[in-house]
């Protein structure tokens, strides 16, 4: 059931706040102790919350589209005397005083919280095979990773545990879940929802964004986490909006069910009355590389008052720290110059298209544990290989929303990225809602 | 053994690495830093004058304007 669905059906009250509550409690006893999506369940607090709701509702009180909707928070969203572990032992006492800003304004949306949903230890990694709360598991093939970080949220709204979840994005961890655990999922623009209370990772790349089952729940959501007003309007219609397909990078060693589900997608949004433009696209490389050395240096020098406690931190996130503190601060300086002259060759790319279509992963979702991956009879390391189409665009700051557009022979799914100018999510839905 | 890698970042702190971390790891480390900074200062070599630190919220509000 989606958003807009459970909204339909609460207003001609077919069902209760508390009724579809307990619906995805349900779903959560069910799947969870398999999956592993979330660390934290609310039941009581959320039952008691649907209620009140309910009661709001039939005093004709209504929030808009998130009333009584039940959602998850990413446990590194701080929210109130629940704890917040962001994945990792060195939080795993930590019980917020206060909201974050966005679950605040979930909250007065009407949202009900059901708990708190498992990541990559402290959102650092892209598997979300945590070693101190477990490994997540990809519900399409528990023997396949969800992605990541955001990996239980991913889950939860994969299965119906939850209507949407908050997801947090440095370097793809909400739109990689979103591709391989086959939902919806933005990076709006940065700086667009509030980071305030939300554990950061790499301070000039941290984005927050949700995960959904449809496009038109990820609009209904951004609307509830982000002031609206600084949104630019969609065109009235798809027939005005030119979508570029590259030319180059984004289609090498992709694998062919990806590459052809693209293509196809592309070919509806022509049916649907896009343009379809070939474009090339300025050099992704230099990019993805800048916003690597930004993001190792930017978490490094914020972990690095816990390097004391590093027994504490598992080996892939520590390699990870103690690579970042190899970076020397001119690499850093000038990956951010180097950011400030690629955005504007992007943003000149983006005069002449609205929107840039990429897959969102090269690949589907690969096994748990596995390092590798061979593609066109290359071997290479799948966490570079996951993060390749995701990443340059968090050091650009444009808006990404990921959606399916179909799936492997094997049955994994696989995700469409569109990419937008800063500020045009609406023209992201826009179109996403004519290809669903 | 440590030494011997080619990590081109800052030479004193190749010792901080933890020597209990895996070797696939250090590997690893190694291995991709030295590719994405190799990459980086290749690009970073000639850039122009306004390329400043100027933070990308201020990038998109000049796009917005």
């Amino acid at each position: 059931m989606t958003i807009l669905e459970a909204g339909r059906a609460l207003r001609s009250r077919q069902i209760s706040c508390l009724e579809l509550t307990n619906r995805c409690l349900d779903q959560i006893a069910k799947l969870n102790p398999r999956l592993n999506a979330f660390i934290t369940i609310t039941e009581q607090s959320a039952r008691q919350r649907a209620e009140e709701l309910d009661r709001e509702l039939a005093s004709g009180h209504d929030r808009g589209p998130l009333h009584g909707i039940p959602i998850a928070h990413k446990d590194l969203i701080a929210t109130k005397g629940v704890r917040t572990t962001s994945g990792s032992r060195l939080f795993a006492d930590n019980v917020p005083k206060a909201d974050a800003h966005v679950a605040e304004k979930l909250h007065a949306a009407g949202a009900v919280m059901l708990g708190k949903t498992g990541l990559h230890e402290l959102a650092y990694g892209i598997t979300s095979d945590n070693p101190h709360f477990g490994t997540i598991r990809n519900p399409r093939n528990p023997e396949h990773i969800p992605g990541g970080s955001s990996g239980g949220s991913g889950v939860a709204v994969a299965t119906g545990m939850a209507l949407m979840a908050t997801g947090t994005d440095t370097g793809g961890s909400i739109r990689i879940p979103a591709s391989y655990c086959g939902v919806v999922g933005i990076k709006p623009t940065y700086g667009l929802v509030s980071v305030a209370g939300v554990q950061p990772l790499g301070f000039s790349l941290d984005h927050i964004g949700p995960l959904t089952a449809s496009v038109a729940d990820a609009r209904v959501s951004l609307d509830a986490m982000a002031d609206g007003s600084k949104r630019k309007q969609a065109p009235s219609i798809v027939r005005d909006i030119r979508v570029g397909v590259p030319q180059n990078y984004y289609f090498d060693q992709v694998a062919p069910e990806v590459r052809e589900a693209v293509h196809n997608a592309a070919k509806a949004a022509e049916g649907a009355g896009a343009r379809v433009i070939p474009v090339h696209v300025p050099d992704i490389d230099a990019i993805s590389a800048a916003s690597l050395v930004i993001l190792l240096s930017e978490a490094a020098a914020l972990y690095e008052p816990y390097l004391d406690r590093q027994s504490e931190i598992g080996v892939d996130v520590r390699a990870l720290l103690y690579q970042g503190r190899l970076v020397p601060a001119t690499d850093y300086v000038n990956a951010q110059r180097l950011r400030k002259v690629l955005a504007n060759e992007f943003r000149a790319l983006f005069r002449t298209i609205d929107c840039l279509f990429t897959p969102a992963t090269p690949i589907t979702a690969p096994r748990i544990g596995q390092r590798e991956i061979v593609i066109d009879g290359e071997t290479l390391d799948t966490r570079l290989v996951t993060t390749r189409f995701a990443r340059g665009f968090n050091a650009l700051g444009f808006p990404a929303l990921v959606m399916p557009c179909g799936d492997s022979p094997e049955g994994m799914p696989i995700g469409l990225q569109m990419v937008g100018r800063p500020f045009e999510e609406n023209l992201l839905f826009k179109l996403g809602e004519a290809l669903e | 053994m440590l030494d011997a890698m080619h990590i081109p970042g800052s030479p004193h702190l190749r010792s901080d690495l933890p020597t209990d971390l895996p070797q696939d790891q250090i590997e690893r480390v190694q291995k991709i830093l030295d590719q994405v900074l190799t990459y980086l200062r290749s690009q970073s070599r000639n850039l122009p004058p306004e390329a400043d630190l100027a933070l990308t919220y201020e990038l998109h509000s000049e796009v917005d304007r």
